[in-house]
């Protein structure tokens, strides 16, 4: 019996995970940061599975074990305190939801393969030296010989593009 | 999803959005960004920024090949699904997975008479591979029944059984896998597939299972190919039963050897031949049979040669005339002296790129790779739009195709397709920009191609006449 409980955690837990990771993300603004203060959270989340009802909203109870380890992160680390003001924001957490029930991950994550697709071979290119290499403005503007701000704001507007492409996808699809 | 933002400048909140997820906000903008928070538009649209980078992160660390790939991590998603995700991103998910692991264990182990089967894994990828709709990368491990699947005539997987066995997907393929009990069972759903089947334990041949045949296989190099309700298959090495799935007739396949299976009947085998040294493709008067991709231009006052001309095809958005695929047969034989010729015109002169796909006798991929590029390095400007041209290309000019522009193509190290492989496949593409490449002849010679040494005598004829001219003008009182 408990077995299955703690499966169905987990499983909820792999469903959930792009947002849950991008709720840490946004608190963070940190890729690495986020990737360490998740690992935390999954351990947290398997550790106290027990004590999650199922049926019950599962997201706000991930989020609010984030919450909690991303202060605690924090205290830890001295960051800035404003990250935490943001992160107390009431209205953050209705936001996640928001985005969450509008598609699922699967249906974000196919719609924003086949926006990709229709990105310049360029963009494409730096999307793959920002986001999989996580090189920097520099390192990247130094490879593509452009200037720095020249790459930044070509991410940018390739990023706004991408979203809007993202919402017409999945409006069409609705 | 469409956000209804009531506060414009939307572009201006995207901005700082971005800027604060960069983490490269000013102090001025993170005021801002403090005085937006409580906004219900602007937390929605931070929600929706920071999942379209989670996304992106995993979407770009599963595609990219110019980052190192280390162990991934496969997860059962729900029943039935399965996805793969990068091990950076998402350790603490297989850190928590093998906390429940350890729970689960003892329930499979309690529930559990048969060997658990073994895993088969992903050790190359090239281009678009999937399961489930999802990319996937080296390292991954497939279930049973997993759908591997390759799209796009330039993809490419290589999958391993854990005792060496390799099968590998060229082109538009998929395969499913079963091993469990020593009993190995590869279904081809479609397309074309080669194995290096390692020496199988007796009485348990690995059993390949397509539309209209079974093979059983006991140790040997193959190919098969799967169309429609056709199947071929070409033995490379050792010896080969196939099987009709209609009346379950059978017969054997050796060395050097294909048969071919359609509608569910078996035809007789026939040797397998090398493809020829030279080869040649005229497409002036008509477009070629079984022509792939390419939009025929046929002759007209104007232009008294018919032509072919890259196509827009709306899944991969790119420009491009494909050649026919003779996987099996092959349309050349590649040698150190083998030259590739064409005609080209392009109606706005800039970058293209030639791509050779090329197997060994072993229908295998030579230097682990079966893509081989070619990008004629030259000043366009000087080439006038619409005036044809020919071009001859030594084979040992190419060089493997990397994804796009991650290394300059004169910066690659050059790993031609080596002397005895077989080139089954080429392509002339402009990717996504429309140059109105044209193509009217394409010809493969051992040695530069005498059509070229001709026109080089005459422009040394010329020369030498000119300087006759200028030697008798000289002397001209």
């Amino acid at each position: 019996m408990m077995v299955s409980h703690r499966q169905e955690v987990l499983r909820l837990l792999i469903e959930h995970r792009t947002s849950l990771f991008a709720f840490i993300f946004a608190a963070t603004r940190n890729i690495e940061v986020a990737e360490e203060v998740f690992q935390e959270v999954s351990l947290a989340v398997c550790e106290h599975a027990d004590s999650f009802q199922i049926g019950t909203n599962f997201t706000a109870w991930a989020r609010e074990v984030a919450r909690r380890r991303i202060a605690a992160h924090y205290r830890l680390h001295k960051r800035d305190q404003q990250l935490l003001a943001f992160v107390e924001s009431p209205g953050l957490e209705a936001a996640f939801a928001a985005a969450e029930a509008a598609c699922t991950a699967q249906e974000r994550t196919v719609a924003l393969h086949d926006c990709l697709g229709r990105l310049s071979p360029f963009v494409r290119r730096l999307f793959e030296l920002r986001y999989a290499a996580r090189l920097g403005l520099q390192e990247i503007a130094a490879r593509v010989g452009r200037q720095p701000e020249s790459v930044r704001k070509a991410i940018y507007r390739s990023r706004i593009v991408l979203r809007t492409c993202i919402e017409a996808h999945v409006a069409e699809d609705a | 999803m469409t956000l209804p933002l009531k506060h414009p400048p939307r572009d201006q909140w995207e901005s700082l959005v971005l800027s604060y997820l960069d983490g490269s906000l000013s102090d001025a903008d993170f005021s801002r960004v403090e005085a937006l928070v409580n906004e219900e538009d602007f937390q929605r649209l931070l929600a929706e920024y920071a999942i379209d980078y989670a996304v992106l992160h995993e979407t770009c660390g599963h595609s990219s090949l110019i980052v190192p790939v280390t162990d991934r991590v496969m997860l059962a998603a729900s029943a039935g699904t399965h996805r793969w995700v990068t091990s950076r991103t998402w350790m603490g998910l297989a850190a928590a997975l093998m906390i429940a692991a350890s729970v689960a264990l003892t329930a499979v182990i309690l529930n559990s008479g048969h060997d658990s089967p073994e895993p088969v894994s992903v050790v190359q990828v090239i281009g678009n591979v999937t399961v489930d709709d999802f990319a996937i990368d080296v390292g991954a491990h497939l279930n049973e029944r997993t759908v591997v699947r390759t799209r796009g005539l330039t993809s490419f997987a290589r999958l391993a059984f854990k005792d060496g066995t390799e099968l590998r997907l060229n082109g538009d393929a998929a395969v499913a896998c079963q091993h469990s009990n020593g009993q190995k069972v590869v279904k081809i759903l479609s397309g074309q597939v080669s194995a290096s089947v390692a020496r199988q334990p007796l009485g348990q041949p690995l059993i390949i299972q397509t539309a209209s045949a079974s093979m059983e296989v006991l140790g040997t190099d193959l190919a098969v190919a799967a169309l429609d309700n056709k199947t071929r298959l070409n033995v490379a090495t050792g010896s080969v039963t196939m099987h009709s799935q209609n009346d379950g007739e059978e017969l054997t396949v050796n060395r050097g050897q294909f048969a071919v299976a359609a509608d569910g009947v078996l035809l007789a085998v026939n040797q397998l031949h090398h493809a020829p040294h030279e080869w040649k493709v005229d497409v002036s008067q008509r477009l070629p049979k079984d022509w792939e991709r390419g939009e025929y231009v046929p002759p007209s006052p104007a232009a008294p040669r018919g032509a072919i001309r890259a196509e827009y095809d709306s899944n991969d958005r790119y420009y491009t005339i494909i050649a026919p695929s003779a996987w099996s047969d092959g349309h050349f034989r590649i040698e150190e002296d083998t030259y590739l010729n064409f005609r080209i015109k392009m109606d706005r002169p800039e970058w293209y790129q030639v791509i050779l796909c090329v197997r060994d006798d072993m229908f295998s991929a030579p230097n682990g790779h079966p893509y081989h590029e070619y990008q004629e390095a030259i000043d366009f400007n000087q080439i006038s739009p619409g005036e044809w041209r020919t071009v001859s290309v030594p084979l040992s000019a190419f060089r493997l195709t990397q994804r796009e522009s991650v290394e300059p193509f004169l910066e690659r190290p050059v790993i031609a397709p080596p002397p005895g492989s077989t080139a089954f496949l080429f392509l002339f593409s402009t990717q996504t920009e429309d140059r109105g490449l044209e193509i009217e002849k394409i010809w493969v010679t051992r040695g530069r191609p005498a059509e070229e040494s001709k026109a080089s005598a005459a422009v040394a004829t010329r020369k030498a006449s000119a300087h006759m001219a200028l030697e008798v003008a000289r002397h001209i009182p």
